[in-house]
């Protein structure tokens, strides 16, 4: 290893990160280079020095407490979460009461996971490539433990997940999407940029995809499986990085012996293709012996997404959920009614879908409740009652969850008629330093995409 | 702890005087010890409380504060990128024995010099290996907390370790005094 190599693990071999060889090799070569052993000890006292807790002055605090004077006493809080007072207090005993209750009476399900999934309904198509709308929002939602999971824009990625697949779609501010997998069974496609890959993680493991299809089955016993219909995939598992070739699926988790291959389907272009062909093929898979495990990678025969508006695409635009849909749900039952709305309102019967979604309201339980607003206030916006649609979208976004983040993008999107009102409504997301990082990035995104860039501030 | 303490709402001065102390021992410790980060303080604590009424409780107070610590202090970076902030030598404790004084005079140009090459990176690396090594905190911690994908913190931090020291091997630039000052005006 040369001087660079060896500087660049310096800090790993310090906080011994490395692996038994690389520390030996690192040992060794500090003993016969002075150069690097030199910079050993400064990063080490460095280092050390750095992370030795600062003294703080009370005098000093002092003087810095007295130089916020002004907004000390104009900066009262409106008002206090429960967090905070007696609303707190009581509110941990009844949520501490209420835990109890449930845990009481819960009983875990017995796993059925295997045959039982295909004989569920059809499974939903979660989530399909999005081609870039204008003046559209194209945030992504995920369901997910009764919240909506907000992602940023996929090129090319199709989702088809079996009804209890729990996830997120992540779309970072990289050009590394990702999916954060928690059970269930899914099927992805993904044709990304050229060496773009999209990462499937787990809770054990990571699979990287590379123009690919393949299918992710997480068991609720913790085993993973995935297969590799056609294209490039790796996954990443306990430090070891295993390459799979098309055809082949492998089992990893406690006890997973599991290794097989796979036939390919002759067509998998729907979520019913899946569940009929691909599913049952991967439950009576036999293991093989290693040697007959394709050993390399072929060349990716990957299929080109269809496009929603070519009329000759191959999946039919009916399994294809279009634009920024707010996924369900929450409750099963909630799920359906809300999306039998949005059929009504596709058909054209908006007064029959808006009264619905009023009923909805008048039902919803309180988790729930924000979601239908929000869908309400969407076919408001969109049946020009702009005015009541602000009014409920402002009173989403009070709040941090992605509900509340999306009312406020949708907010701003309403005022578009007035590019200085949106290009205000956007800065104030932006340059507000209490929002994470990745929702002030969006909002600089949308401002973009929105051709507000050049837009001044409205003077007030 | 007395059953009034659950119906005390802090006021705006004890937030300050509860999280203060933390917070200007992180600022310290991302642009080191001796850096001018009064501004950056000050800075921080503002953005706090004006945006008090909007605080929701879905993360802990400290949780949020330290959220926006990490945001102005980046920002800063950004800002200074490449600049030194640094203070002269002489304004160190002096330390009591002979012994202790060569062992806090290494370590403390060691930190001085540490902090140097660390405003030689980038400051997406420079925040990130500052919180993976001096922080502790873990990469999917840095994660959520930047709102980076953990790989993109990985290679980060890896570059970033990397580069700084390439930037420590390389002789020690004069250094000059410049504090640091918030970008915006409030």
């Amino acid at each position: 290893m040369s001087c660079a190599d060896i500087r660049g693990q310096l800090v790993a071999y310090r906080k011994h990160e490395l692996s038994l060889l690389q520390t030996t090799k690192v040992e060794q070569h500090l003993a016969r280079c002075p150069a690097c052993a030199r910079l050993h000890t400064q990063l080490s006292l460095g280092f050390e020095a750095a992370r030795r807790a600062p003294q703080v002055d009370r005098a000093h605090l002092v003087r810095l407490i007295a130089r916020l004077g002004p907004y000390l006493e104009t900066a009262q809080p409106d008002h206090w979460p429960l967090a905070y007072g007696a609303g707190g207090a009581l509110a941990a005993l009844a949520a501490v009461l209420v835990a109890f209750g449930l845990w009481k009476g819960f009983e875990p399900p017995a796993p059925d996971f295997g045959a039982a999934v295909v004989e569920r309904a059809r499974p939903q198509v979660a989530q399909v490539r999005l081609v870039p709308k204008p003046r559209r929002l194209e945030w992504l939602d995920q369901v997910a433990n009764r919240t909506l999971v907000r992602s940023r824009p996929l090129p090319a990625l199709r989702i088809i997940s079996s009804p209890d697949w729990t996830g997120r779609v992540l779309g970072g501010r990289s050009d590394e999407p990702r999916v954060v997998m928690d059970q269930g069974y899914a099927s992805f496609d993904y044709q990304g940029e050229v060496g773009q890959v999209l990462r499937v993680q787990t809770k054990d493991l990571e699979v990287e995809l590379q123009e690919a299809r393949a299918y992710v089955v997480r068991e609720p016993s913790g085993l993973t499986t995935i297969g590799l219909l056609s294209g490039r995939a790796a996954v990443a598992v306990d430090g070891e990085l295993i390459l799979l070739a098309p055809g082949e699926q492998r089992t990893f988790g406690p006890g997973a012996a599991a290794k097989g291959r796979l036939e390919m389907p002759a067509a998998l272009t729907s979520a019913a293709d899946f569940v009929d062909e691909v599913r049952p093929a991967i439950a009576t898979l036999e293991p093989v012996a290693e040697a007959d495990a394709p050993s390399e990678v072929l060349e990716p025969r990957f299929e080109p997404l269809p496009n929603e508006h070519d009329s000759n695409s191959p999946v039919p635009t009916s399994e294809v959920a279009a634009g920024p849909e707010v996924q369900p749900p929450v409750s099963v039952s909630l799920a359906q009614q809300l999306a039998e709305a949005e059929d009504q309102a596709r058909r054209g019967e908006r007064g029959a879908a808006r009264a619905r979604y009023e009923a909805l309201l008048d039902q919803a339980s309180e988790p729930e409740r924000p979601l239908v607003q929000y869908e309400l206030a969407r076919l408001l916006a969109a049946d020009g009652a702009t005015d009541r649609a602000m009014v409920l979208y402002r009173t989403l976004g009070q709040g941090e969850n992605e509900v509340a983040i999306q009312a406020n993008f949708a907010l701003c999107q309403l005022q578009l008629q007035q590019p200085c009102a949106a290009a205000s409504c956007l800065d104030r997301i932006m340059t507000d330093l209490s929002r994470p990082v990745t929702v002030r990035a969006e909002a600089a995104q949308l401002k973009a995409r929105w051709r507000l860039s050049s837009v001044a501030r409205c003077s007030q | 702890m007395a059953l009034m303490d659950l119906f005390h709402r802090p006021t705006p001065t004890e937030i300050v005087e509860e999280h203060g102390p933390a917070v200007l021992a992180q600022l310290r410790r991302t642009f080191g010890p001796r850096a001018d980060v009064d501004d950056v303080f000050q800075a921080v604590f503002v953005e706090v409380l004006r945006s008090l009424p909007r605080f929701r409780g879905h993360a802990s107070l400290r949780t949020w504060i330290h959220r926006i610590t990490l945001n102005v202090a980046y920002q800063e970076m950004r800002h200074h990128y490449r600049a030194r902030a640094t203070s002269p030598l002489d304004e160190v404790d002096e330390p009591c024995s002979t012994q202790d004084m060569e062992e806090e005079l290494a370590q403390a140009e060691a930190g001085r010099r540490l902090y140097e090459a660390l405003d030689e990176l980038d400051p997406k690396k420079r925040m990130a290996v500052i919180l993976h090594d001096i922080e502790g905190l873990t990469l999917r911690e840095i994660g959520e907390q930047l709102g980076r994908p953990l790989q993109t913190v990985a290679t980060q931090v890896r570059t970033g370790r990397a580069e700084l020291a390439e930037a420590l091997r390389r002789p020690a630039p004069r250094a000059e005094v410049l504090p640091l000052a918030p970008r915006r005006s409030r």
